[in-house]
């Protein structure tokens, strides 16, 4: 019997292409998924997908199990479902150890494998680039941010314990949507400002995280050994922007220190780092040689 | 048809001045800029691509202006860096495949367009293969794939043969010739190897210390006769015959060059008409044996030696 049905042409020889070119939104969804895949190891050897899998592997596990209790013994182990939705979103030294990890890969590889050359001699400009970069970056980040507190949102809602009422759900809903959009963005720029320096992806993680570190104990420690008093704790960036989430999602403060301060001057702490990483990151790609 | 049209352009880094008023069109074919290492040929493909605002003049790349049009332009041509580092984890096709996404194919034409385009360098066996397992030729081959993969109507390739042996090279070489020959593909290829741009170009620049050197097409360059050149066998017989041929035409009133020990005799001031007669008389006379007769040309290297420093 011929196999002629399963029968492809290997080599059809170089061609004309006489399409359509697709724009740069292409460009950007492109390097986006690239990036992503990268991100997390897929088409890559296994140690390149661990730490990325295991952080989200161990966020979202932890969260099925909870979730698989409460559905399956149900009575008082549902409490914690009542908590505020910002309460579900994962802890902030969760977030930015995550953020340490993807940040660094999504553009430190560019410049030490030269593809970052090669980018910029394709239609994507420094800028286009760098939307590509955030959004798969702070995608990723946003499925840790996001996702969990989604299924808690959902399973709350299945065993009845609120919000009630549709507006009410889409309320919610939207608040941590946004909330957990603005953190991932912030995230991402925070990780990118400080991975951006060199073209060591290791050396870059660890100092996104000693960023972090170096950032929340002074913030700390001048509030309790000085009378600056609690709106000193503003310059810790990542607390702030898990205050400020925590202000979006109208839920309670994560730390009672935090909740002295006025939301308004909460948001303009907020923005002010949001403004400060970007600018960090704009001017470090603005100043970089593409040849 | 004019590709490239440089005007008065200038490229100043602080205090050191990378391009200095070059002025020079570029035409279809296979265009070699030529130049020592910091020549300004990797600054010139910088603000070809629009990658960088030149401090002076003007240049328009496909009837395009590089800076305000530079996706654009991009995406109708491509570039081969000059530095041998790619992904080392991706494999060749995969590689070849997002950039012509990014220029602007769609996925699953860019799919094919990835396989079709390494089999057409050699690759086709090797194309799942990591980048970072290949050979330095390999990878050349990987690079030259993925800039013309997307079809592009013009291709900047930077040290193209850097790190290559000679086989290697001439391959390489090939290929891009049958890029150019083949398939409409413009090229421009920047190299300090003066035989290769030689080999393969139909047109060149050459640019010394951010200076235009010459430019235009290789066969004009080179075509303009710079007199004779006769090449004699020695024969053990007649030891002095390449001498005697010396005299004989130095008494006809030729003037002729003729460095110790060498068997080539030069006449450098053109070819009076008795020449031809003249030279086979004295040649006859001494018993020597011609081996070559011919116009002598420019080479490349005549042409850089030829500009005062």
């Amino acid at each position: 019997m011929s196999n002629a049905g399963n029968a492809r042409i290997l080599e059809r020889g170089y061609r004309k292409f006489d399409g359509q070119r697709l724009g740069i939104v292409s460009a950007i969804w492109s390097t986006a998924w690239h990036t992503t895949r990268s991100i997390f190891g897929l088409g890559r050897k296994a140690r390149h997908k661990f730490f990325p899998m295991a952080v989200l592997g161990i966020t979202y596990l932890i969260v099925v199990i909870q979730l698989a209790i409460v559905f399956f013994f149900g009575g008082e182990t549902a409490s914690f479902l009542t908590t505020d939705s910002w309460g579900m979103v994962a802890p902030a030294i969760v977030m930015i150890l995550f953020a340490a990890l993807v940040a660094p890969d999504a553009i430190v590889r560019d410049q030490k494998d030269g593809m970052y050359s090669l980018y910029m001699s394709t239609p994507l400009t420094k800028s286009t680039y760098l939307a590509a970069k955030t959004l798969s970056v702070a995608g990723s980040i946003l499925l840790i941010t996001f996702g969990p507190a989604l299924l808690y949102l959902l399973g709350k809602t299945i065993k009845g314990l609120g919000p009630n009422g549709i507006g009410a759900w889409f309320e919610t809903f939207g608040r941590l949507l946004l909330a957990c959009l603005l953190v991932s963005l912030f995230l991402c720029a925070f990780a990118l400002a400080f991975s951006c320096f060199t073209n060591r992806r290791a050396i870059a993680s660890i100092v996104v995280f000693l960023a972090y570190v170096g950032t929340n104990i002074p913030s700390w420690i001048l509030y309790e050994e000085t009378t600056i008093g609690k709106n000193i704790l503003l310059i810790n960036p990542i607390e702030t922007a898990y205050e400020f989430g925590a202000r979006l999602c109208n839920a309670e403060s994560i730390v009672n220190e935090y909740g002295q301060i006025s939301t308004s001057l909460v948001t303009l702490g907020f923005f002010a780092w949001l403004i400060a990483t970007c600018s960090i990151v704009a001017l470090t790609y603005r100043n970089r040689e593409a040849i | 048809m004019e590709l490239i049209t440089v005007n008065d352009l200038s490229m100043q880094f602080g205090q050191h001045r990378a391009l200095d008023s070059v002025d020079f069109t570029v035409h279809h074919g296979v265009t070699g800029l030529v130049g020592a290492n910091g020549a300004g040929k990797t600054t010139f493909m910088s603000i070809a691509l629009g990658l960088r605002a030149p401090t002076n003049g003007s240049i328009r790349v496909l009837n395009l202006e590089p800076v305000s049009d530079g996706a654009q332009l991009r995406s109708l041509v491509s570039y081969g860096p000059e530095r041998n580092i790619l992904p080392d984890e991706m494999p060749a096709v995969d590689f070849v495949k997002h950039l012509a996404e990014l220029r602007g194919i769609p996925r699953k034409e860019a799919k094919t367009r990835a396989s079709d385009v390494l089999w057409l360098v050699g690759l086709g066996e090797e194309r799942f293969r990591p980048i970072g397992t290949m050979s330095t030729g390999q990878r050349q081959r990987v690079k030259l794939a993925q800039a013309i993969a997307a079809d592009p109507q013009l291709v900047f390739l930077d040290e193209p043969t850097d790190g290559l042996d000679p086989l290697a090279r001439d391959e390489v070489l090939t290929l891009i010739r049958q890029v150019s020959e083949e398939y409409g593909i413009h090229v421009m290829i920047s190299s300090h190897l003066l035989e290769e741009v030689e080999q393969i170009c139909d047109n060149i620049v050459i640019l010394n210390a951010g200076k235009l050197v010459a430019a235009g097409q290789l066969d004009k360059l080179t075509g303009e006769s710079t007199g004779l050149e006769i090449e004699l066998i020695a024969i053990d017989d007649y030891p002095n015959s390449i001498e005697d041929v010396q005299v004989a035409l130095q008494n006809a009133g030729i003037r002729v060059l003729h460095e110790p020990e060498s068997t080539i005799l030069r006449i450098p001031d053109g070819s009076p008409e008795l020449l031809p007669d003249l030279i086979r008389d004295a040649v006859a006379d001494s018993g020597a044996r011609l081996k070559r007769l011919e116009h002598r040309r420019r080479s490349l290297e005549d042409i850089i030696l030829d500009v005062p420093s």
